[in-house]
């Protein structure tokens, strides 16, 4: 399925030599692709387990000077594909980096920032293109499920997901919202309503609205929507029972939490941070933690792998539910 | 001499038809332009306001135009779906000059039309409503002058094709 997405998606947008050059990929090597990255005048690479690895015309890995040189052409071919020829229909997401297209996969941009009045007005002269594979793990929160949930009471916990960068925060919130959407027989929860305010589109992946990902039969997606409004939104309008929101980090979102849990919905969302303290010190997370808005945290890692889970604590005393090294639930 | 009346009637009525198509092509240029002329204000609305990707909004105005124009948005549409051509601007032009003459399109008319391409590959919005409005507004200046031309020349044509049947048929009787 994966590899069918890479083939079908995102291939045909990119110039015919280098679509070639990524149907000529192992099948092997296409399931574990994360990234496909294009800059101006340097060799073209792909991402795998974290690694960045130059490619030869042919899909053969090779060393950066047998590599690929990829040129400015390939790269407004791209972006013309990408756009579908229609730039000025994603102004908005050009100014934030990057365009969500179909599969739900990521095309981040970087090029040379027009400001205007202090703010990025537009992205000019785009020189380099991150393609970040979409992947959507069925069952990455089987593990942490249990902890999140009071089975007496029916609850869903107010959580917390930390993590570095690519461990897993996002699969897992996807992961999350499709499971509490379909019900969880094991855990006696039936199916819920939820809401996921997907401020870049990565968690549902919508393109053109449609959710590319799975995200259960009963999730509504606010696309684009910046978070602190979009939760309020959606709270007023959707009546769902979660909400489900990706890094947050404003004022905004935080004050739109607090509304979130006074009108008594659940609440699971992500933040980056490499350890405890450093997750702590953060401003907005640390109003939150004052306030004991979270029930749940979960830490990850990419230690075993992307999406490891390291860590499961109690919100309000900072008890450790689950750690990786006991494996010892208390 | 039943031949002789019949070639007679052959004549007159070719003449009378050149005519009628010449005046025919008059007409066709002055709804065509017209029909741009809507339909770009059509489009400038779909970039403004819907913020619709080019093929979705040519394929929505080949359905809403008249023909012939409404080929030429479909042109557009399936050229861009296909991966006929780098960029808007190649199959903006390709499709002119594949449905230039079916339009009987002039070369003023081209003139106008032509540089749209280039301006559908800006990336900024407001600067491509800014050129539509203005080849709208150039398309209704040429819409205006198409219509006094075919009103002057039109009946002109079907006149001049008729009598020249008749001129040729008294000239070889």
């Amino acid at each position: 399925m994966h590899e069918d997405s890479i083939t079908k998606k995102i291939a045909p947008l990119l110039p015919p030599h280098l679509s070639s050059c990524l149907l000529n990929l192992p099948t092997q090597m296409l399931k574990s692709m994360e990234e496909i990255r294009l800059r101006s005048n340097s060799p073209l690479a792909i991402s795998i387990g974290g690694l960045i690895v130059p490619l030869s015309l042919s899909g053969v890995i090779t060393s950066i000077s047998d590599a690929y040189i990829v040129l400015r052409e390939d790269i407004l071919y791209t972006l013309e594909m990408i756009s579908r020829h229609s730039l000025f229909a994603f102004e908005e997401e050009i100014k934030n980096g990057f365009i969500t297209i179909s599969g739900g996969h990521r095309v981040g941009m970087c090029g040379k920032a027009i400001i205007e009045d202090g703010r990025i007005k537009n992205l000019r002269h785009i020189s380099s293109m991150n393609i970040r594979i979409a992947r959507q793990v069925k069952g990455a929160a089987d593990k942490v499920l249990p902890y999140l949930i009071n089975q007496k009471e029916g609850k869903i916990y107010h959580t917390l997901i930390s993590s570095p960068p690519q461990a897993g925060k996002t699969t897992l919130l996807r992961d999350l919202a499709r499971q509490l959407s379909y019900g969880v027989k094991r855990l006696g929860i039936s199916p819920c309503k939820v809401a996921i305010v997907d401020e870049r589109s990565e968690i549902a992946g919508c393109y053109e609205g449609i959710p590319q990902m799975d995200v259960g039969p009963y999730t509504d997606i606010l696309d684009g929507c910046p978070k602190g409004q979009g939760i309020i939104m959606v709270i007023r309008s959707m009546s769902p029972q979660v909400v489900v929101a990706d890094e947050i980090g404003k004022r905004e979102d935080a004050e739109a939490i607090l509304e979130a849990v006074k009108a008594g919905v659940a609440v699971i969302t992500s933040a980056h941070s490499s350890n405890i303290d450093e997750l702590f010190q953060r401003p907005v997370i640390g109003t939150l933690f004052k306030r004991s808005v979270f029930e749940r945290i979960v830490f990850l890692s990419n230690k075993r792998g992307p999406g490891s889970l390291e860590m499961v604590l109690e919100g309000e005393k900072g008890l450790p539910l689950y750690t990786a090294s006991r494996k010892g639930e208390c | 001499m039943f031949l002789r009346w019949g070639g007679a009637v052959l004549i007159v009525a070719a003449a009378y038809y050149m005519g009628l198509d010449k005046a025919k092509a008059l007409q066709v240029r002055s709804s065509v332009l017209n029909q741009f002329q809507y339909s770009l204000g059509m489009l400038a609305m779909e970039i403004n306001y819907g913020l619709t990707p080019l093929p979705t909004a040519c394929k929505s105005l080949s359905n809403k135009v008249k023909a012939p124009v409404n080929s030429f948005y479909y042109s557009l549409y399936s050229k861009l779906e296909n991966g006929a051509a780098k960029s808007m601007q190649e199959v903006w032009y390709m499709s002119l000059e594949e449905k230039k003459e079916s339009m009987f399109l002039e070369k003023a008319d081209l003139d106008i039309l032509l540089p749209l391409g280039a301006v559908m590959n800006l990336e900024d919005r407001k600067g491509i409503i800014k050129h539509l409005y203005l080849a709208q507004a150039q398309l209704r200046q040429a819409f205006y002058n198409a219509e006094e031309k075919r009103q002057k020349m039109a009946r002109m044509y079907i006149y001049l094709g008729l009598l020249g049947g008749m001129l040729l048929v008294i000239i070889l009787i």
